[in-house]
């Protein structure tokens, strides 16, 4: 998983991060260690990827006042938190604002990895996902008016002939703006069009 | 009354327990033997004595067991008068009379066992309703008693007066003297030897006080004819002070023996209707001195009580917050250590075929780390104990409280406190318990700051606790003209272990601090206008759903 993206590894304790960083990188994961969340809010930018394994309990701001930063600038970048309190009303405040998970220390290094793999693979997907749904807004983009027409009401599932009828154009125009429409949104079949149309909404 | 419990009294009544027959028959050879004792100057003709002990007994039994006990008592009366005296009176009389009595005693009793006071008086209200009751008791029991004799034809009606009052001080006096002691047999007698022992020295000086002032007496009105009775005073208001009505009512009835011994001995000296006035009123200043001091002795344990139950409650939270900072402290650095162990047990694969017990090792040491997280666990845990009790709570009763548990502390101190009360505060959402702790925190703290100060300065020592609305929460302010907050513990007051205490553990503010936020309400400090230091507690007026840091 080396190039699936990077854990950004925030706790005050130096020996909590150096020795976790020692460990993951161990472990193939790439990790970029932070003093504090403020550091981390300051350096970090939405297109990397990755996921945030942060303490709960820290001077300054805390990992729930981290998760809720990161929420407000619209940053959805997985978050696991850590703690040595394992507190349970604290760990629901946590997941109810979302966060992935809650571990407590001192953790088990199975788990931890495979909490974080699922992080990551959580975070690419969503990636992946926002990636091919932009794609597919910009195909949609460059169709004219009477072509995302006569999509739509091909997606609605209505036949050639209705179509025209309905736009008050020949069967034959309509097979041509189909045609168009098909090579412009680099689809080779109907179901495929269909699909895309339903993706971009 | 529900069914079962007639049934119960129908079922007791039928068929006493052999309990019973034996306190009838003590109370029987009691009451004779008193009505024996007491028979001294009769009125002529009549069994009319200045002195019923008798009836002191008659009360007590009235009282302890209630009215179900009246026959018994009617016919004691009626044997008692058969046999003393100058011969008995004729049965018309003697029936009517004993019935009389025994029904008067029996409403005394009824009226004051509705008051709770069949058992020992431990207030000054209880020692007025017992005497009041007890003087309109002995009014009605002498004027009833003398109307049968008068009406009977044994008593000429120009006598009736004086006869009435000396049967009603008999009786008054017998049940003042006697009843409040009896009724002591009904409690634990355990801690009344306790205290008899513990106090024996003292005991004996003013046992000796009241022989010396019967002595006194007697000796003063067999040489000049002067009735002193004042010197009894003395030791019975000492008594009565210093161990309550059980101490006062016991040396009463004790004064009254020897005072009736030194007539016995010294024929005609004093009559005993003379004696019988001073012996009343020591009986009712006795009572309600002892009562006072029960009261006050009472008042005085179950502050200490509750302050010990604070202490209590105190040490186990604070227990608590030493083991949850020390899991979080430890777990630090076990965390850590745990990773550089894996992280070495990963490291030294490729070696694990020069030596294998290199990797057994490393997994040994990182399992016995694992051990020692365990155990911190279980040890915060323990101390956790149940989550916070939130209950509509009036915030200023409980400050007052923990004020008054911490007066003795604060007059030590010399310091004065104020709680500046604010009329219609609502009721606040907390663990009343945890709400003590904080508040005693923060008092502590202040008087913990003013005796650490060297020498009492001119500057006045102050405290003020206030309390205000705010939006929907009631914050409570707690001031002093104090040295204030060292600079050096400010940014981490409220975290575990910070202290300016030389004796502290600097858990008090944290633990109080976690108290409150888990209860939507908070803690922090401000500068004084007293010069010190200045706490808020911010209390919620509303359920909050838990919070946590």
């Amino acid at each position: 998983m080396a190039n699936s993206g990077t854990v950004f590894l925030i706790d005050d304790d130096v020996g909590v991060r150096d020795s976790l960083s020692l460990l993951l990188s161990l472990k193939g994961v790439r990790t970029l260690p932070f003093v504090n969340a403020e550091s981390f809010i300051e350096t970090y930018r939405p297109e990397w990827p990755g996921c945030v394994l942060t303490d709960l309990r820290m001077p300054g701001m805390t990992g729930l006042e981290l998760q809720a930063a990161l929420r407000g600038r619209g940053m959805e970048v997985p978050v696991v938190m850590l703690t040595a309190h394992g507190d349970v009303a604290t760990a629901c405040a946590a997941l109810k604002n979302g966060a992935f998970d809650f571990l407590e220390k001192p953790i088990d290094d199975g788990l931890l990895l495979q909490v974080l793999e699922n992080a990551l693979r959580v975070d690419r997907e969503r990636r992946a996902a926002t990636a091919s749904r932009s794609s597919a807004d910009a195909r949609l983009e460059r169709l004219t008016a009477r072509e995302r027409e006569i999509l739509t009401l091909i997606s609605a599932g209505h036949p050639n002939r209705e179509v025209a009828s309905r736009l008050g154009i020949s069967p034959r125009t309509v097979e041509v703006h189909k045609a168009r429409v098909m090579e412009k949104l680099a689809c080779r079949s109907l179901a495929e069009l269909i699909r895309m149309h339903g993706t971009s909404g | 009354m529900n069914d079962s419990s007639t049934t119960e009294i129908r079922r007791q009544g039928l068929k006493l327990p052999p309990q019973s027959w034996l306190l009838g028959a003590g109370f029987l050879t009691l009451y004779l033997l008193l009505d024996w004792a007491s028979y001294v100057e009769p009125l002529r003709d009549t069994n009319i004595t200045p002195w019923h002990p008798n009836t002191g007994l008659v009360m007590a039994l009235l009282l302890a067991r209630g009215a179900r006990w009246a026959p018994l008592v009617a016919f004691g009366i009626f044997t008692g008068e058969l046999l003393t005296g100058e011969g008995p009176s004729p049965w018309q009389v003697l029936a009517p009379t004993s019935l009389y009595l025994a029904a008067v005693y029996a409403c005394a009793a009824w009226a004051l066992r509705r008051r709770g006071l069949d058992r020992p008086i431990g207030t000054p209200q209880g020692a007025a309703w017992f005497a009041g009751v007890t003087a309109v008791a002995g009014g009605f029991a002498a004027a009833g008693y003398v109307a049968i004799l008068v009406s009977g034809g044994l008593l000429n009606s120009s006598e009736a007066w004086s006869s009435v009052g000396r049967y009603w001080i008999g009786d008054f006096n017998g049940i003042i003297a006697l009843t409040p002691v009896l009724l002591l047999l009904k409690v634990d007698r355990a801690p009344l030897w306790e205290e008899i022992r513990r106090h024996r020295r003292e005991l004996m000086l003013q046992a000796l006080g009241a022989v010396f002032g019967v002595a006194l007496a007697f000796a003063l009105a067999a040489a000049r004819d002067v009735r002193l009775f004042y010197p009894l005073f003395a030791p019975v208001t000492w008594v009565a002070l210093r161990h309550g009505v059980p101490g006062a009512m016991i040396s009463v009835s004790l004064v009254q023996a020897a005072l009736l011994a030194a007539l016995a001995l010294t024929p005609g000296s004093i009559p005993l209707f003379d004696v019988q006035f001073p012996l009343l009123s020591l009986g009712v200043t006795a009572l309600f001195l002892g009562a006072l001091a029960t009261q006050h002795d009472r008042a005085l344990r179950q502050m200490h009580d509750q302050d010990a139950v604070l202490q209590r409650s105190m040490r186990f939270a604070v227990a608590g917050q030493l083991a949850s900072a020390l899991t979080h402290e430890l777990n630090q650095p076990m965390t850590a250590m745990l990773s550089y162990v894996r992280s070495a047990e990963l490291m030294t694969e490729p070696l694990a075929r020069v030596d294998e017990r290199l990797a057994a090792t490393l997994r040994k040491a990182g399992e016995q780390a694992g051990r020692a997280a365990a155990v911190l666990r279980r040890l915060r845990e323990f101390y956790r104990g149940e989550g916070a009790r939130l209950e509509p709570t009036d915030a200023l009763s409980v400050c007052a409280r923990v004020a008054e548990a911490l007066r003795d502390r604060m007059r030590r101190s010399a310091v004065e406190f104020e709680l500046r009360n604010r009329a219609g505060l609502p009721s606040v959402m907390v663990d009343r318990t945890q709400l003590e702790i904080v508040i005693h925190n923060l008092l502590t703290n202040c008087l913990d700051a003013f005796d650490a100060l060297p020498a009492r300065g001119s500057r006045g020592r102050r405290i003020e606790l206030a309390a205000e609305v705010r939006g929907a929460d009631v914050l409570i302010a707690v001031d002093d003209s104090g040295p204030g907050i060292a600079p050096n513990v400010m940014d981490r007051l409220f975290e575990p272990f910070v202290t300016n205490k030389m004796t502290g553990m600097g858990l008090g503010l944290s633990l109080s601090r976690t108290f409150l936020l888990h209860q939507g309400g908070d803690l922090w400090t401000e500068p004084s206008r007293l010069g010190g230091s200045r706490f808020v507690v911010r209390l919620a007026t509303e359920p909050t759903p838990q919070t946590s840091l």
